[in-house]
């Protein structure tokens, strides 16, 4: 099930006003910070295990490490202490192994390793050479089941250096033919591999399934080996016996899981009206009777797993906060109480206790439990919580309707020690996707921002995915002048409040945030300064090179390249074509390496602006993806981003 | 000096091969091939050797040149220095087990060779010097950076060379040396770098690189653009000096004055790459590093210095632009007046030097062959060489007596290294190629024909096996540039081609260089359409001669030539499939993009910019992307991964619509940084690749 698509990691922030004024956060703060993923809680539920994510600033690298928290005395310590990589973390059905994902050892490669859950070391089961994608125990625990990528069928060649490669949905970085990923299975305690599917077809993201009869799996099939698999996926199920698989689902559908009786499963697939918003679907282990239950439910959902009763909990953004929702197969939704924390993935244990991460308002990431029928979750840890004696300012939800009554929010961040009629400069930082929400959570940018004195207005518009399908389909085919309006109207709104100075007035964004600021700059001179980071400047850029190609076509409701009356659509959508209009300084910032929104649109558009005469800088970051992954980088992206405004304030 | 062409596709031959010397006698196209011969292969052509840079020693009897050859298996051009007497051709191989090897130049008094070489694998070169009375090469430089370019000072006791400065992070003040301090040699304070708004809070990790500004610079650019500069080493290789400094970056050749105390180079405002065309030859003061442009104000090309130190010929853009055409143009070193020209000689300058010092010469192209001339300062008419079957490539030396070292070229086998002594017939130095004459060759004539009321011409090559009166498949090889030329010399792809049953036609339209001026300057405006119709008439000119199957003709072309051919398919619809290589599809994106940036599509389509809205619409009237709903062609496109020079957003977007109108098309890359695949497997590759993709649709 996905994840935001042309956003950067990025989210937002508040802090509690404490008694004393807290001195405001600084960049040297952030780095102290440190955030959990991939929570996996044990059958028995008396512990979970999950992934410590740290910075190491004098590497330059990012540390992951596993840890197991005991839930009753909330003890923490890391099992991989000496592992500078692991990923996805899974217990076997007894509870007594942990299996996980790691590139350590003698091969360079993600291989499966397996952890007694009673002490000693890890030992690793798998040998692929191309490194494991995704796997899944089987019920019985005496096998695994494994995704990795085929052997390209010119290997011989392309050892002997004849390596020309063909391209088909590649991004314009692809520097090899992507090849399928199939499954194979192995005992858990290591030995020879077999392999279980083959075809030109691939098994998605390592997104795999094991029937709880264990005679079957379920997966993600995407039509070829390109990691462009957006909206163009399926589901299949292999029978281990026959081999034999069958396809089912409608194009995009993704992420399927089993509930524990093996007699329903549930799947995520696009919405009927806004292809982009991921629906849960809960049906028959076949397939057949789907109850698009999450089409009711009519919000963007991010995963989820079952209940031992049958039920699916699954987290999405509704406002300007990210919920614990219950499906039932009847189609009855129901709501966790989670309190103020916004959990993201969940894991389920036998008796129903919910483990997930989650931020706060104040809190970048914590580890939470929510015991059946319980008031609230419980948070067990407390890594982060010296945040709160920063100065992080203040966050306000702030509800409004669109012109045409679409109801809407954003998120402001205050200052800290805001005063009522004083007059403060704001910065707009718009969210990226554009299928994606701000929430009022934590985020490091805008607590800097309000650290230096500045209001911070992170509005979410029309595409935005957190109030349902039919507030996204207003902005599918004219996404730019739609949401450019309800960015503008929202400003009006806060402006109309009194303590915004309106000669320093700053607008930015990463991403389809990057777009939305390309876009306000060409179609509003207000501004006082302006940053767009790996900016969208032309939708058919993405069309035709992105990693995501497929969601150009969704947002703009047709292929530019098959229609000329797209193209002249998108070409008006795009703010590329508005760029001698630019009377705001500018900086520009890509990677060199994006994939996803192609460094080549963020060149265009500077030298259109430069053109102008209007001052503009195009800043590149010499790395690799849509954002720069390393700390020192990332770091430098918050440090140039806040330097920018506040040089033009 | 040799004037780079910018744009063009490097199509032509695979790289040459040492063989057993033979003086041999210059090559002659057979018109019928004898029974004997084989078909030429990819695995015949693996023989070929690449011969280049050809160095007369001072006194004429000796020339050292770089043999080059493929090493298939692990996919590098294996180099050695040769040297070989004019007098008796005996030939030794000076260098053994060296990667790189380039650049090879005499000491004044002819007893040593300073080349360029690499120390190890992927580590760039370092000047190394090697007695030609015994040993090994000595090595002078451990700069640790690009060098470009070596010249022994008149007295032979000193080099100067051109070497890239570090990178910025190697100025900052760190705690831990860097990676460059520690291996630089010594030198002269560097200028300082602008301060950071805030200066990142502790030491970065080797081999990072700090996000940095661009303005000029390309789409793929990884680095900060970091300028060159002049140095100076003893030739014993102690005390390396720079000698320029500051945000100018030089390049180009190194000429000394007699008495060693200037020295000309060529020098461009600052580093970026695509400000080459701002450049100009400046005379720099060794002793205090001062510059003085040759004639300020100008731009030039580049130049070469008199015998006698007192004048440079410099190659002069007619039309203010280095992307036109040039002609020579001989000043004083004093003051940088005018002596003489060759503008009446109206020929593109892609290559001169001094005879003597009353005579320059000058090699061109002219027609679908190249000529070398000789041009006096004293205004007469400039004379040329009848050199028979050998056409000059733009690659030679001359030696104190006027005796001439040049690469060969030939119709019918790749090229070799020739002597001209005055007055005489060029003789063979090397017969590195001589497999070729197991082979059949196909014929490679000159045809003629017009358009928009101007004469076009262009290289018609027939299977070797050509038998009158059967009609052929036809397939058209444009060339890039498009300021260049397709000569009748040896072309791998073309022969390849001739071997698979086709006539090949590699059209020179307008804007090629081969012509004069008028004929070049006939493409600025229409600079896509007005070659379009030269390239439909070339085809109406070949079908008139009864020998062409009108069903089976293809189109195919790399770069400018790509550029022709995703044209040529969106306005005409009888060609049988195309293969667009390395295609400017769209000139917007290429002037926003490309490492020549908007001067280069500006310049061609007549001083108009995309930033105006009929600017925007001329840009989009002479790109093929506008036409292509219009293709019915199946199509292979292809391109390097990472070809900075034509940014493969074009081939990308051009292969999606073709997609999206089901035109069958297919888009191949070779994962590789540049503008062409440079190692042989991939060169080799893209032959194959080439002939299979038109036999897939045309036999």
């Amino acid at each position: 099930m996905r994840r935001l698509i042309l956003s950067s990691a990025a989210a937002a922030s508040a802090a509690l006003l404490l008694g004393a004024a807290p001195r405001p956060l600084e960049l040297s703060d952030v780095r102290r910070l440190v955030s959990y993923s991939a929570v996996a809680i044990a059958p028995d539920a008396r512990r979970l295990v999950a992934i410590e994510r740290r910075a190491d600033y004098k590497e330059n690298r990012a540390l992951t490490h596993l840890v197991l928290i005991d839930l009753k005395t909330r003890a923490k310590r890391t099992l991989t202490p000496d592992r500078k990589s692991v990923q996805g973390p899974s217990w076997s059905p007894s509870g007594d192994r942990i299996a996980f994902l790691s590139a350590g050892g003698e091969n360079k490669t993600p291989q499966i390793w397996v952890l007694p859950a009673d002490g000693g070391e890890a030992e690793r089961v798998t040998d692929a050479e191309r490194g494991v994608g995704g796997y899944a125990w089987r019920p019985d625990g005496r096998e695994l089941a494994y995704a990795t990528e085929d052997e390209a069928p010119n290997q011989k060649a392309i050892d002997a250096h004849d390596d020309a490669f063909d391209v088909t949905h590649e991004a314009w970085t692809a520097r090899a033919t992507a090849q399928p990923s199939h499954i194979w299975l192995i005992a858990a305690h290591g030995g020879k591999a077999r392999r279980l599917t083959s075809g030109t077809w691939s098994v998605a993201s390592g997104d795999m399934a094991y029937r709880p009869d264990g005679r079957a799996i379920a997966f993600t099939r995407a039509p070829d080996g390109t990691a462009n698999t957006l909206l163009r996926t399926q589901l299949g199920i292999v029978d281990l016996a026959t081999r034999k698989v069958r396809t089912f689902g409608t194009t995009g559908s993704n992420g399927v899981t089993f509930d524990r009786s093996g007699r329903t499963l549930a799947y995520a697939r696009p919405n009927a009206v806004a292809t982009v918003q991921s629906d849960i679907v809960l049906a028959d282990a076949d397939g057949s009777h789907a109850v698009p239950v999450g089409a009711r439910l009519d919000r963007d959902t991010n995963g989820g797993e079952f209940l031992p009763d049958g039920a699916f909990v699954t987290s999405a953004v509704d406002g300007t906060q990210s919920h614990l929702f219950v499906l039932h197969r009847d189609g009855t939704i129901g709501k966790l109480p989670v309190g103020d924390v916004n959990p993201n993935a969940v894991s389920v244990a036998r008796d129903a206790t919910i483990a997930f991460a989650g931020a706060t308002a104040s809190d970048s990431s914590e580890i939470y439990v929510l015991r059946p029928h319980a008031a609230a979750p419980e948070r067990l840890t407390s890594t982060n919580v010296w945040l709160a004696s920063r100065g992080i300012g203040t966050k306000r939800t702030i509800a409004w309707r669109s012109a045409d009554g679409t109801p809407l929010d954003a998120v402001l961040t205050q200052p800290p020690n805001f005063q009522k009629g004083k007059k403060y400069p704001l910065v707009l930082v718009i969210h990226g996707g554009p299928t994606g929400a701000t929430r009022a959570t934590y985020n490091s940018l805008a607590a800097l921002m309000a650290g230096r004195g500045w209001l911070v207005l992170e509005p979410n518009y029309r595409g935005s995915d957190n109030h349902g399908a039919k507030s996204i389909a207003t902005s599918l085919g004219r996404p730019m002048s739609v949401a450019g309006r309800d960015i503008l109207d929202v400003l009006a709104l806060v402006e109309r409040e009194g303590s915004v100075d309106a000669t320093r007035i700053g607008v930015s964004g990463w991403s389809a945030g990057g777009m939305m600021t390309s876009w306000l700059i060409t179609h509003d001179t207000r501004w006082r300064a302006a940053l767009a980071g790996a900016p969208v400047t032309s939708l058919v850029g993405v069309a035709t090179m992105s990693d995501v190609d497929a969601y150009a076509p969704a947002l703009l409701r047709g292929d530019p390249w098959a229609d000329p009356a797209v193209m002249a659509r998108t070409l008006e959508e795009s703010p590329l074509t508005y760029a001698d209009r630019v009377k705001t300084p500018t900086l520009i910032v890509t990677d060199a390496g994006d994939q996803r929104v192609p460094t080549p649109l963020s060149y265009e558009f500077y030298h259109a602006v430069r053109a102008t005469g209007t001052p503009a800088e195009l800043l590149v970051y010499p790395v690799n993806g849509h954002f720069p992954s390393d700390p020192l980088h990332a770091e430098d992206v918050n440090r140039r981003w806040i330097d920018w405004f506040a040089k033009h304030f | 000096m040799m004037i780079a062409t910018m744009f063009a596709a490097a199509i032509a031959a695979a790289s040459p091969a040492p063989a057993p010397a033979a003086p041999a006698s210059p090559g002659t196209a057979p018109l019928t091939v004898a029974a004997t011969t084989k078909p030429l292969s990819l695995e015949a052509l693996r023989q070929t050797v690449s011969v280049r840079e050809p160095q007369i020693s001072p006194d004429g009897k000796r020339v050292v040149y770089v043999r080059g050859a493929g090493d298939y298996k692990a996919d590098v051009e294996k180099t050695e220095l040769v040297l070989v007497d004019t007098g008796t051709g005996v030939r030794k191989v000076l260098t053994q087990d060296r990667d790189d090897v380039s650049n090879p130049t005499w000491s004044p008094d002819g007893t040593r060779i300073a080349f360029l070489a690499a120390p190890g694998k992927d580590q760039p070169p370092e000047i190394y010097v090697l007695a030609l009375d015994g040993g090994d090469a000595k090595r002078l430089t451990h700069a640790n950076g690009a060098i470009q370019g070596v010249a022994w000072r008149p007295d032979g006791r000193a080099l100067a060379y051109i070497l890239r400065d570090p990178p910025p992070g190697a100025r900052k003040p760190s705690p831990s040396p860097s990676p460059y301090a520690s291996a630089a040699p010594a030198m002269s304070p560097s200028p300082a770098v602008t301060a950071k708004p805030s200066p990142s809070p502790s030491p970065t990790p080797k081999g990072y690189v700090e996000a940095f500004t661009v303005t000029d610079e390309h789409y793929l650019t990884r680095a900060p653009s970091r300028a060159s500069h002049l140095w100076v080493i003893d030739a014993d290789g102690a005390s390396p000096r720079q000698v320029t400094h500051g945000p100018a970056s030089d390049g180009g050749r190194i000429d000394w004055s007699h008495d060693g105390t200037t020295i000309a180079v060529y020098e461009q405002p600052d580093a970026i790459f695509a400000h080459f065309t701002k450049s100009q030859t400046v005379v720099v003061n060794v002793a205090n590093g001062s510059v003085r442009p040759l004639r300020p104000g100008t731009i030039d090309g580049g130049a070469v210095m008199s015998p006698d130190g007192t004048r440079l010929a410099v190659a002069v853009p007619r039309h203010g632009s280095l992307y036109l055409h040039s002609d020579v143009v001989v000043r004083r070193l004093s003051d940088g007046g005018d002596v003489a020209s060759t503008v009446a000689l109206d020929r593109n300058a892609n290559w001169f030097d001094w005879l003597d010092d009353r005579n320059v010469l000058v090699a061109a192209p002219d027609g679908v062959r190249t000529y070398l001339w000789r041009v006096a300062l004293d205004g007469s008419a400039a004379s040329r060489y009848d050199l028979g079957e050998v056409d000059p490539g733009f690659d030679g030396t001359v030696a104190r007596d006027g005796t001439i070292a040049f690469v060969g070229r030939h119709a019918d086998r790749p090229n070799e290294i020739y002597v001209l002594r005055r007055s005489a017939k060029p003789i063979a130095l090397t017969d590195e190629n001589a497999w070729t004459r197991g082979y059949a060759i196909g014929r490679s004539d000159r045809i003629d024909w017009t358009s928009d009321g101007m004469a076009v011409n262009g290289v018609l090559t027939y299977p070797p096996n050509y038998t009158a009166g059967k009609p052929y498949p036809l397939v058209l090889v444009i060339h890039g540039g498009p300021v260049a030329t397709s000569t009748r010399d040896f072309s791998a792809l073309a022969q390849m081609l001739a071997t698979h049953g086709y006539l090949v036609l590699q059209p020179n339209y307008r804007g090629s260089d081969n012509s004069g001026d008028a004929f070049l300057q006939a493409i600025v405006g229409p600079v896509t359409s007005g070659p379009g119709r030269d390239n439909l008439a070339g085809v109406e000119a070949v079908k008139k001669l009864g020998i062409v199957d009108p069903a089976r003709i293809g189109v195919s072309g790399w770069s400018g030539g790509g550029l022709q051919t995703s044209w040529l398919i969106g306005h005409a619809t009888f060609w049988r499939a195309a293969l667009s290589g390395a295609a400017v599809n769209d000139w917007f994106e290429q002037a926003t993009l490309a490492d020549i940036s908007e001067e280069f599509a500006s310049v061609l389509l007549g001083g108009v910019t995309p930033w105006t809205p009929e600017g925007r619409a001329k840009y989009r009237e002479e790109s093929p992307i506008t036409y292509a709903a219009n293709v019915k062609t199946p199509t292979l496109i292809l391109t390097d991964a990472g070809d900075q020079r034509v940014p493969i957003s074009q081939s990308f977007a051009f292969y999606r619509a073709l997609q999206a109108h089901k035109v069958p098309v297919r888009m191949v890359e070779f994962p590789r940084n540049g503008h062409n695949p440079t190692d042989p497997v991939d060169r080799e590759a893209r032959i194959r690749i080439w002939t299979e993709w038109f036999d897939k649709w045309m036999k």
